[in-house]
């Protein structure tokens, strides 16, 4: 009977112990986006048991239709340049897209009036998050960065079919296969900006900007994007060979409940 | 008998687990007993060396922002953001 009793209560500690050490946010899906806001964490109590509930009640939500949007011309808005410069990135399977990591000791990043946010990662989309009425682009490309005080920029580039962008093909070669796979000692070196529309001033961006939130769970908001207003191109081979890796990995278009599109053009 | 000096063994591990969960959580309590030993003894000095331990302990905004910046950019790297 002590046994018994003993037994019972070394489970229950060992099992919560467990649960609480392990306990990591729940899986999402593409197929589960309407749903998002509702997943739960069994292991965590109201409201930490619902730790994307942002995507489901945010009011500042990304991706938008641009199309749709109030687009106010403001004058002094800050200048954007993009200093992405050569790196040694290492490139990682995330799971849920194509992402590349910049090396540690790279030093690029988006200026932002005076600030220089710090150029974190990139990753793509297929097909293009953020439209403009019924257009859709093939895909998009997330140029991610992070400020002093933790707040994310991102910078968006479309992406239309055109000729074959090399930079694009080195990221494809060497992106590995496996989720959660990261590919960190290829050694390939190339310069970031040329996975930029080509010329286009990069010191002195055309850009629509608003604030948003990360299109992907924990859909937190506090975001400020910058969408360019120039594509870069991919051949179609490349969108076929990008689409093995995931495909229709982006979220559809929420509200932009009152939120004005600033523009320097 | 076997079973239940393993048993024992596993409890005691488990204990000394949360025992060590908590101690992080009780972190901030040494700031209090701080406190309490101010009205023993030569209060003036004592009460100077808390205030400069409580403005060590508190880190500055700049200390904070690097704090949320290594956060995020770690987050960022592992997810997609």
């Amino acid at each position: 009977m002590k046994t018994n009793i003993l037994v019972s209560l070394a489970s229950i500690i060992f099992t919560g112990y467990v649960t609480m050490a392990v306990s990591a946010p729940p899986h999402w899906s593409y197929e589960e986006e309407p749903h998002w806001g509702a997943l739960e964490d069994a292991s965590q109590v109201v409201p930490l048991r619902y730790p994307y509930a942002e995507c489901g009640i945010g009011t500042h939500q990304s991706p938008v239709d641009l199309a749709n949007a109030r687009i106010v011309k403001s004058g002094p808005l800050n200048k954007l340049m993009a200093r992405y410069g050569i790196d040694t990135p290492s490139f990682i399977n995330t799971g849920h897209a194509i992402q590349v990591n910049t090396s540690p000791d790279f030093t690029g990043g988006l200026k932002v009036g005076k600030e220089l946010l710090p150029l974190i990662q990139l990753h793509f989309h297929e097909p293009s998050e953020h439209v403009f009425g019924d257009k859709k682009f093939p895909a998009e490309l997330h140029f991610v960065h992070v400020s002093q005080d933790g707040k994310i920029a991102v910078l968006a580039v479309t992406i239309n079919i055109g000729e074959e962008n090399a930079v694009f093909q080195t990221i494809l070669d060497n992106m590995p296969y496996g989720s959660g796979e990261e590919n960190s000692t290829s050694g390939v070196r190339f310069k970031l900006s040329n996975l930029l529309p080509s010329g286009i001033n990069t010191a002195n961006l055309e850009y629509l900007t608003l604030a948003g939130s990360l299109t992907t769970p924990p859909c937190s908001e506090g975001v400020q994007w910058y969408v360019l207003t120039k594509s870069i191109a991919i051949s179609s081979a490349q969108l076929e060979q990008m689409k093995t890796f995931y495909s229709n990995n982006a979220r559809s278009v929420q509200s932009l409940n009152e939120r004005s599109v600033l523009s320097n053009r | 008998m076997r079973i239940k000096l393993v048993l024992v063994a596993v409890l005691s591990l488990s204990i000394s687990c949360f025992a060590e969960s908590g101690e992080d959580q009780s972190k901030p309590l040494p700031a209090a007993d701080q406190v309490g030993n101010i009205s023993t003894g030569n209060e003036q000095p004592v009460q100077i060396k808390v205030e400069k331990k409580k403005s060590k302990s508190q880190p500055s905004q700049e200390e904070i922002n690097v704090d949320k910046q290594s956060l995020m950019i770690d987050y960022c790297r592992k997810h997609t953001c």
